[in-house]
């Protein structure tokens, strides 16, 4: 009754001896098993980093902080470097700067952004913007892995770099205080990868006891209130608010959602831009539109085609050349309309601005960006 | 009956051993126990060593060389021969793609409306009151972000409050 031996066909499985032992139901098993766990080890691995950047942002809050850091970003072509005196406590944060031009200081009372130049004599005070910070969003678009472990003002630290879902480098590094979580090192790179700012305490000590005094501004300082938008506005409230038809853009990036509207002011010209402020969890985008006015000359400032103030300075000027250099001709790859004018970009490393003539009105995108995602952006608006 | 029949359904492939683990062990099982079964896998196990008996059998000695005379004799399609045939549809399609590549790419090039200019600049120029007013609008709304380096950013305010 016993069956025949099977004939000597070679089916799945067998002839060779590794796709066997990972061909039969028990090995599959095993395999998902194995791909299960490593993917939640990783999954554990990212939300416990995830875990400590929420920590360092409540540690600065809680944590009563006194000491020296020095910090340096890229503005333009120009590197800025400063040191500064810290003071922080329960949300409040004072930076006493100094660097080889002046000193100054800057206040984050918690209400308001206050900053004071000994040279002026005079406050600048605005609202202090309150970004409703959506945790979920900025995970959704950022990946989180911790990247080892170092010391930071002589103080054990744990790095943390922070990745765009989407792909791309590195946006941060963080060196987080072991023992509080607080920040002591950060480094923030720009959608090229390029390093634009980085940060790091020199001393510091925790638990000191800090005055309130220290965030309150002295009586002798004279202070210029300035408009600031502390609270959002939605797009008709806006529209009434500037008085023309505010425009959403037509196309933002992915991953940005829109934050709110605001009534931006122009100190000098004394006119009044609609601000439509995005955000990806982490990065802000600012999309500005006014109406055009009769004394703006947009086609003067893209045929103009002379060297700008600052223009070959530093290593602004290599990228540009590298990208073609002024008056570049961005001859579209089938985004926007045919009949567009100039548009001016700024590239200041951290974020670049774009501002555009658009028929009917001016358009100003600010954000750490391509130069390609700025163009749709302001095009997709005039 | 149901098990009965969803054994017999299995019963041919474990007659020429093409079963095997739990599979082959069910078989095995029932038919200990059916007679049935027992009897209907017998019948296939004869007719399975009838065949094997047989050996191969080859077809008789005018069968190719007829098969060969009629694929000669077949009358050709009327028209251009096939291998003409198979350029006209590579030309065909070679022209779609060249017309497709056209399109998409060089018809921004040859657009009789002028192109759209970006000048690149370093810094911001002084006659400009829209850039810096959304760039300070910018920073403000920066040092707030989750994991702003506030410090970076006042120098920046700064330097802007300056330039």
């Amino acid at each position: 009754m016993a069956p025949p031996p099977r004939a000597g066909r070679a089916g799945p499985g067998v002839g060779w001896g590794g796709a066997r032992l990972l061909s039969g139901p028990r090995a599959r098993i095993l395999l998902a098993a194995a791909a299960l766990l490593l993917l939640s080890v990783s999954l554990a691995f990212a939300a416990s980093a995830w875990q400590d950047i929420w920590n360092s942002e409540s540690a600065a809050k809680r944590v009563s902080v006194e000491g020296d850091l020095r910090t340096r970003t890229v503005v333009g072509g120009r590197e800025l470097s400063a040191t500064a005196h810290v003071h922080a406590a329960n949300g409040k944060l004072r930076l006493d700067y100094r660097s080889t031009r002046r000193q100054w200081t800057l206040i984050d009372d918690g209400t308001r952004l206050i900053r004071f130049s000994p040279d002026r004599g005079t406050a600048v005070a605005q609202p202090r913007f309150s970004l409703a910070t959506d945790r979920t969003l900025a995970e959704r678009n950022y990946t989180a892995r911790i990247a080892g472990r170092a010391d930071v003002a002589g103080r054990p630290v744990r790095a943390v770099e922070v990745l765009p879902r989407a792909g791309g480098p590195v946006t941060w590094r963080l060196w987080l205080d072991r023992e509080t979580g607080f920040v002591l090192k950060r480094e923030r790179y720009n959608v090229d990868g390029r390093l634009t700012s980085g940060t790091q305490y020199t001393s510091v000590q925790f638990g000191v006891s800090v005055s309130p005094d220290v965030f309150v501004i002295p009586k002798d300082w004279k202070i210029e209130d300035r408009e600031g938008a502390s609270h959002s506005l939605s797009v008709s409230e806006l529209s009434k608010q500037v008085g023309f038809d505010v425009v959403s853009p037509r196309y933002i990036p992915r991953g940005f959602v829109l934050q709110g509207g605001y009534v931006e002011s122009h100190r000098r010209s004394g006119r009044v831009s609609a601000e439509l402020r995005y955000t990806d969890g982490l990065r802000i985008l600012n999309v500005s539109q006014r109406l055009r006015g009769k004394d703006d000359n947009g086609e003067a400032e893209s045929d103009r085609g002379g060297r700008r103030p600052g223009a070959d300075r530093g290593e602004g000027g290599g990228d540009r050349r590298g990208r073609g250099g002024e008056g570049e001709h961005e001859r579209g790859f089938g985004f926007g309309r045919p009949d567009r004018q100039g548009m001016t970009l700024v590239d200041r490393g951290s974020e670049k601005a774009l501002r555009y003539f658009g028929k009917h009105r001016v358009v100003v995108a600010v954000g750490d960006l391509s130069r390609r995602e700025l163009v749709r952006i302001v095009t997709s608006v005039d | 009956m149901p098990k009965c029949e969803r054994i017999r359904r299995e019963l041919p492939q474990y007659a020429v051993g093409g079963l095997q683990g739990r599979a082959r062990g069910r078989v095995l099982r029932h038919i200990e126990s059916c007679s049935a079964c027992r009897t209907e896998l017998a019948a296939l196990e004869r007719t399975g060593a009838l065949i094997g008996s047989a050996g191969p059998l080859s077809a008789p000695p005018e069968t190719w060389p007829a098969i060969s005379a009629a694929i000669v004799a077949r009358p050709r399609p009327h028209g251009h021969p096939a291998a003409f045939r198979s350029w006209r549809v590579a030309l065909g399609i070679v022209t779609v793609l060249i017309l497709i590549i056209g399109v998409v790419f060089v018809r921004p090039f040859h657009s009789s409306s002028p192109p759209v200019t970006v000048t690149v600049t370093a810094e911001m120029e002084a006659g400009d009151d829209d850039t810096p007013a959304t760039m300070e609008s910018h920073l403000a709304a920066q040092w707030s972000t989750p994991l702003a380096d506030e410090a970076a950013v006042g120098l920046r305010m700064s330097d802007l409050e300056g330039s």
